[in-house]
Formats: structure tokens, sequence, C-alpha cells
């Protein structure tokens, strides 16, 4: 999980269709900034556009079961989907 | 009792191969219902040098992207990004709701589906793999905090 937020811009991210090495490339709907998240770094960094050399933190993230977190995180949210 | 197992991200590349099957069905499904001009032939990018040496990787909408900062300041090769399908093939979801214990469309919990989990200012949400997968990014904010899930 990444932050949007740039300075005081809030970006809205999506795939641009790329891919690198595996990865999906992302961009931001503001500036069509692409961003990849870096082997051996975190967080995304810009790698071209208008927020160039710019970096969105990461924030911890799990990957595992819903019975599992749930278990660990009782009151935890859900998305709803669609 | 239960096991509880819990994998910290730490690459990005697992939930990216997931993402690859989507890509993938996603061309394929494009191939199957006759929509030729939108898919590339081959999955390698089509380099276009500009006047001034600018680098772009032309999409298969036509879209060109200007990756020469990526190819001088990072090392990208410029032909090495791959599929090009543009940046609307797949839609990431924005501002989803999120549902309480309790409410509607709260899964129950002895549920076993696959997830992203995250706890952030004292709040836990998860977010269903097979949900992500056909989008990618989810744009949400914890409080006013703005974030994208992915994986």
């Amino acid at each position: 999980m990444y932050s949007r937020q740039v300075g005081g811009n809030k970006l809205i991210l999506a795939s641009s269709g790329w891919t690198y090495l595996r990865t999906f490339v992302l961009y931001d709907k503001q500036t069509e900034s692409l961003w990849y998240h870096m082997p051996r770094t975190h967080g995304l960094t810009c790698i071209a556009g208008e927020y160039a050399d710019s970096t969105l933190r990461e924030f911890r993230s799990y990957f595992t079961r819903w019975i599992q977190w749930k278990a660990m995180h009782p009151d935890t949210k859900f998305m709803r989907y669609p | 009792m239960i096991a509880v197992r819990c994998k910290r991200i730490r690459s990005p590349r697992r939930g990216a191969w997931r993402g690859m099957g989507y890509l993938m069905a996603v061309v394929a499904v494009l191939v199957s219902s006759g929509c030729e001009t939108m898919v590339p032939e081959q999955t390698k990018a089509t380099v276009v040098v500009g006047q001034q040496g600018e680098i772009f990787i032309v999409d298969a909408t036509g879209k060109r992207w200007d990756v020469t900062h990526a190819v001088n300041a990072y090392g990208f090769v410029a032909a090495d990004f791959e599929f090009g399908i543009g940046p609307d093939a797949i839609r990431p979801i924005n501002n989803p709701i999120m549902v309480s214990p309790g409410e509607s469309g709260y899964p129950g919990s002895d549920k076993t589906f696959l997830v992203i989990g995250t706890t952030l200012m004292g709040e836990s949400r998860a977010y269903a793999i097979n949900h992500l997968n056909p989008h990618e990014v989810v744009n949400e904010k914890f409080n006013d905090l703005p974030v994208a899930v992915g994986w």
C-alpha cells in the first residue's frame, strides 16, 4: 500500500497498461507521470513525467487469508465489491 | 486453534505474476473478440525517438509515453516495457465502500479467500485478491490519508 500524496497533491493512480520486468507500471491521472516500484526500495518512484524522481512512501501490508486476518483484527473492515 | 500465517509483502513481483495472468486474459479476450487493432503483435514496446532525442514507447492505443528520464536516470530499456494495452484497459477502484462487522456484504469469519490486509492509524482493512486483480489499484483514504492499495 502506498501513499498517494506528493507535497500537497493527492494523486489518483492506475495501471498504465505497461509492465516492466513483470511488474505493473502505474501512472497518475493528474500528470500521467509513470510510477514504478524499483527493486530493493520501499515505495513508488516516479521514473518519468512531471513528478520525476519523487517517491510515494509505502505502508506495511500483508498477504494472507481472510480467516487469519479476521482472527488477528476482529474489527477489520472489508472492501465491498462491486 | 487457528494457525496464523501472515506474509509481509516484500516484493511487488508476487502480485505482479497473478496480475499478469489477468492481463494476459484481457489480451486473450481482445483477440477472441476480434479487436485486432487493440492487441500488440508482440509484447515488447514499440520505441520511437523524437526530434530532440526523446524516447517514447507507443502503446496499443497509439498513445506515446515519454520514458526518456526512465532510460537516462534509471537505466530502463525502452523496448523492455511490455504489453502496452493502454491506460484504460485496467481501471482502478476509486473510493470503495468499506463494510464493518455485521454490515451487509461482510464475509463470514471462517472464509478462507486470499486478502491484502493493512492496519493504519489504528484501523484494519482487508481487500480480497479476487477483487483487486481486475483493477490493480484501489484509490482510497484512511481518514484523510490518501492511499493506493495494490499488490
